[in-house]
């Protein structure tokens, strides 16, 4: 994926031709991205249409500086994503620690677990739960992002994520009794 | 394999699959359009300066009505020969007159009247004229002369003066505001300042002279209203109207409004006198025209229009033309200088140098009342914008004319709608118009155009067969078009 130099540019001039460049540069990308959390095909046109609409309207607001265009788009995917499932009120947000009487780490599962029952614990899991492990472990998003899309505090990520593996565990622990 | 792997395998998905084109269409609904009113915008600021810089000259432009001064002006040399004394005398009078101002209505073709009439004459002397309390006075009266603002319509003449009267005690006193007064202010004024110097030259009188003097002019005092060959001409502006409709089978109807400036060509063909008059002393002002069109498609993009014109064809009208002559002159106290800081008098010879012309500016405007028919065909050349050319046919149902013209004979007509009408053509008169407009659609209902356009009459425009004035002009202008759904 490669974006001109000048495209941007001349997005920000509202210029449509570009626009439409920059759409088809990114479309990929992005759905792939919206694909992953959305939960079907109408969904993850919303998220992609939604996102593409923020990216035009706030092109503005980007600073290369600060990071490259991709990640910045992604963000925004996963934003648009989330605020989708918000409004649809399916993602759900839980403060309460699971009850696990045993802390297994992952270094215990990495090797015995198979894909598989990995796939099978994370489909039963907790969508706040699934979409951490999404950004952090696919998207290699950091805690400091992840807090800001999520708007949480990064300790609070931090949290997440560790629920999120000791569910992992205890499901794994669950399954092999 | 790691976990991490292990999960991003897991959450590996297969994008959905979505109409591309489909999506951006929807996308592209959502996003704001490009902002282009500016560009209209700027048409209106230009459009409005446009009316608003012919309106001020229009304004500007004294009726004749209001008068017209005449300064008479008179150079009185003593021969350097035949006396010691060098004397330069300007005599500075001032005289209203009432026959003037009634003579001037009179529908006549003989001559034009003076309304106003200012005489000055003053005495100067190289070395004590500054020093003379009349000098002094003369001196400030010409830098008023040249602070007041100048006269739309002037008349200047020099005249034989035979009131001329000699009082160093009384110089003259208040003549330029006599000289700007309108004629209705009767109040004949003269004042005679003289001074003498054994020194003075002539090049003391030119550094005096009022800038209004003209020299070395041949014209008999006698042909005084015929003296100047002046210019006639008109600027002639005529505007075509252009609709610019987007969607014409949304929009069959467009109603518009526009105002164009323009720049006059005027053709001037003949041998007449009258026309060689018209060809000297006419200088164009850029005019401008005002029209209403409703327009109508006729096929596809082949548009109909028809409406009402006005056009304001204006033209000033100058003349100028002098003669000097010398006339001698008597007088037993015309000359002094200073001696002992009293003045000593002198008997002496005067030459009296006389310069007499005159020089005249007046605006002529020619206003038109016209139905113009017109075609134009629209091509889109991006979202919003139009380029249309047009072509059609004014008629000129009504034309007049307001200014100060020459008639056949070589006189001056001023404000004479009879002779004016022997003169010109009041109607049916055919013009042909062309140009080019582009047009922005800002909204449903607007569309806002910059023109070019266009015009020449297809017709004599004066009366007589013998003589043949025809005006061209081409110039830009803004408008307004309301599309009627």
């Amino acid at each position: 994926m490669v974006i001109p130099q000048d495209l941007i540019p001349r997005c920000l001039r509202q210029d449509r031709k570009a626009q439409k460049e920059l759409y088809a540069v990114m479309y990929n990308y992005l759905n792939s991205i919206a694909s992953r959390y959305a939960n079907n095909s109408a969904e993850a046109q919303d998220i992609l249409q939604n996102t593409f609409v923020r990216i035009f309207t706030s092109l503005e607001r980007y600073d290369a500086a600060l990071g490259q265009f991709k990640s910045w788009s992604c963000k925004i995917c996963i934003n648009e994503a989330l605020n989708l499932k918000r409004s649809k009120r399916t993602l759900i947000y839980v403060d309460k620690l699971p009850d696990t009487d045993s802390f297994v780490t992952e270094n215990q599962i990495d090797d015995q677990i198979t894909l598989e029952e990995l796939s099978q614990i994370i489909q039963n899991m907790r969508e706040s739960e699934r979409t951490i492990l999404m950004m952090y472990f696919y998207d290699e998003l950091s805690h400091k992002e992840i807090s800001e899309i999520l708007e949480i505090q990064e300790t609070a990520s931090r949290a997440r994520l560790s629920r999120a593996r000791n569910e992992l565990v205890s499901q794994w622990k669950l399954i092999h009794g | 394999m790691s976990l991490q792997e292990k999960i991003r395998k897991v959450l590996h998905k297969i994008p959905y699959q979505h109409d591309k084109d489909e999506v951006w269409a929807q996308i592209e609904a959502q996003l704001p359009k490009k902002d282009n009113r500016s560009f209209p915008f700027l048409f209106l600021l230009l459009g409005a300066i446009l009316v608003g810089l012919l309106y001020n000259e229009s304004v500007q432009n004294v009726p004749l009505d209001k008068g017209i001064p005449l300064v008479n002006l008179i150079q009185i040399d003593q021969p350097s020969g035949s006396s010691t004394i060098d004397t330069k005398v300007i005599y500075a009078i001032n005289k209203v007159s009432n026959t003037g101002e009634q003579s001037s209505h009179k529908k006549t073709t003989q001559s034009h009247s003076l309304s106003a009439i200012s005489q000055t004459y003053s005495t100067s002397d190289q070395n004590t004229y500054e020093n003379t309390p009349s000098a002094k006075q003369i001196s400030n009266k010409q830098s008023i002369i040249k602070s007041l603002p100048p006269l739309s319509l002037e008349f200047i003449t020099t005249i034989t003066n035979s009131q001329t009267n000699i009082d160093p005690q009384h110089p003259c006193t208040d003549f330029v505001t006599e000289a700007h007064s309108s004629f209705e202010k009767v109040k004949p004024s003269n004042t005679i300042l003289q001074s003498a110097n054994t020194d003075a030259g002539d090049s003391v009188l030119a550094e005096r002279r009022s800038p209004h003097v003209i020299k070395n002019s041949k014209l008999p005092l006698s042909h005084l209203q015929l003296l100047d060959v002046p210019k006639h001409g008109f600027n002639l502006l005529q505007k075509i109207p252009i609709k610019v409709n987007e969607h014409i089978t949304k929009s069959p109807w467009t109603l518009s409004v526009a105002t164009l400036a323009f720049t006059p060509i005027r053709d001037l063909k003949g041998q007449s006198e009258y026309v060689n008059y018209k060809n000297v002393a006419e200088t164009s002002d850029p005019s401008f025209t005002v029209s209403v069109l409703a327009g109508r498609s006729i096929i596809n993009s082949l548009k109909g229009h028809i409406g009402l014109q006005y056009d304001a064809l204006i033209e000033y009208h100058q003349g100028k033309s002098t003669t000097t002559r010398t006339e001698k002159i008597n007088s037993d106290s015309a000359n002094y200088y200073i001696f002992n800081a009293k003045p000593v008098y002198s008997k002496g010879e005067l030459t009296k140098t006389i310069t007499e012309g005159k020089q005249f500016k007046a605006p002529n405007i020619l206003q038109r009342w016209s139905i113009p028919v017109s075609m134009s065909y629209q091509l889109s050349f991006a979202k919003g914008w139009i380029i249309e050319p047009n072509i059609g046919l004014c008629y000129t149902f009504d034309q007049r004319f307001d200014g100060i013209t020459i008639n056949e004979e070589g006189n001056y007509l001023i404000h004479d709608k009879d002779a004016f009408a022997k003169l010109y053509k009041s109607s049916n008169l055919f013009s042909l118009q062309t140009g080019l407009s582009t047009a922005y659609r800002f909204t449903n209902k607007f569309v806002i155009d910059a023109r070019y356009q266009y015009s020449s009459d297809l017709q004599n425009n004066l009366q007589s067969s013998n003589n043949f004035i025809v005006y061209r002009r081409h110039g830009l202008g803004v408008g307004f078009s309301y599309l009627i759904q």
